[in-house]
């Protein structure tokens, strides 16, 4: 059988499943989803174009999302993407809110709002980030990101739940 | 200009985007490849074009969400909408809500679990393993993922098997995902 599905999938190994794990058979029916799955985590974190987010930027703010959902272990993997001389470090820390730069503190603004409570966000929070000069182009990459690293936590606290208690 | 939709309802409606959307006649090859594996579907052209903006996303986004809304096996088709429903009522997705309650309705033939779900938002007046999906997919979803040991054991009692209760992980994921594409990038308008 070949499982490189389940050895390429950042979500497997972030959940640390085994391949003798008690689920791997039902992951193994959904292997077409962590590929699909992997695919998507690469148009997220190292796009082909970054538009106006590099891979930085797009590592940093992915990690937060984690921190700001409690899940350290994905939170740690996008961390460990940053080069420790970028800039984009900052961003990781939740109580960061991006010093006095207008960009970076939209940016985050809204991340913590659609990550924490996405019901109350409005069209005025997309004023908000265009007023700040982030393009639609921009505005759509980075929904994308917070949209699916929200995707990204429950699964891998989803299986890694399914794992302890099944 | 019409109001948004601020009540849930099982009836779909026209969903307005916040930005402009890409003109098809301008979109480049990578876009018009990126928005071909999209199924016709009622309302969807406009949030496709705008989703089109970032086509590297969309061309993995569209395979992935029908695998685990349509996929055989595990979950039934009426208990993966019902787990699309539960997630989207907490985050308040009226979209996401109206599309999958109607469908629910359809493959159920049936209106009742829905507006008992519209009516307090929770899995009050559900049967106990309808309970179990609801309150599962619900805590899944909140940003401090509260689900108990508890919560995970109501689904095997209920009789999920571990290829459904996966499924049920998986639906409810998507959904976080979704919402927050569909209720920040457009408003939810009557038609």
């Amino acid at each position: 059988m070949n499982d490189d599905w389940a050895r390429e999938s950042v979500l497997l190994t972030v959940a640390q499943v085994q391949q003798d794990s008690p689920i791997f058979d039902s992951l193994s029916l959904r292997s077409e989803i962590f590929k699909l799955s992997q695919q998507a985590h690469k148009a997220c974190v190292n796009p082909e174009n970054v538009g106006g987010f590099d891979q930085a930027e797009r590592a940093a703010i992915a990690s937060r999302i984690c921190s700001l959902n409690n899940e350290d272990q994905l939170a740690n993997y996008y961390a460990d993407l940053i080069p420790q001389s970028s800039h984009a470090i900052q961003i990781i820390n939740p109580s960061y809110s991006g010093d006095g730069d207008r960009r970076v503190e939209a940016i985050l603004k809204h991340t913590d709002l659609v990550t924490a409570s996405p019901k109350d966000a409005s069209e005025v929070d997309i004023r908000k980030l265009e007023d700040s000069g982030i393009s639609t182009e921009d505005i759509v990459r980075l929904s994308e990101l917070i949209a699916f690293v929200n995707y990204e936590i429950r699964v891998v606290k989803g299986i890694r739940s399914m794992e302890q208690l099944l | 200009m019409n109001t948004p939709l601020t009540k849930f309802t099982n009836k779909i409606p026209f969903w307005r985007p916040r930005i402009a959307p890409v003109e098809l006649d301008k979109a480049t090859d990578e876009q018009l490849n990126a928005m071909k594996v999209t199924p016709s579907d009622t309302g969807i052209g406009e949030y496709v074009l705008v989703l089109a903006h970032d086509p590297e996303m969309l061309h993995a986004r569209t395979p992935l969400f029908n695998g685990i809304m349509y996929s055989h096996g595990g979950l039934s088709r009426q208990e993966t909408e019902l787990g699309a429903v539960a997630t989207s009522v907490l985050n308040h997705c009226i979209y996401c809500t109206a599309v999958h309650a109607n469908r629910y309705n359809q493959l159920t033939e049936t209106e009742e679990v829905m507006e008992s779900i519209f009516a307090d938002q929770t899995s009050a007046n559900l049967s106990d393993r309808q309970k179990a999906i609801f309150n599962f997919a619900t805590k899944l979803s909140s940003t401090q993922s509260e689900w108990s040991e508890a919560d995970v054991l109501a689904l095997v009692e209920s009789g999920l098997s571990k290829d459904e209760i996966l499924d049920l992980v998986l639906v409810s994921s998507l959904f976080a995902w979704a919402n927050r594409l569909m209720h920040i990038l457009g408003d939810p308008i009557e038609l």
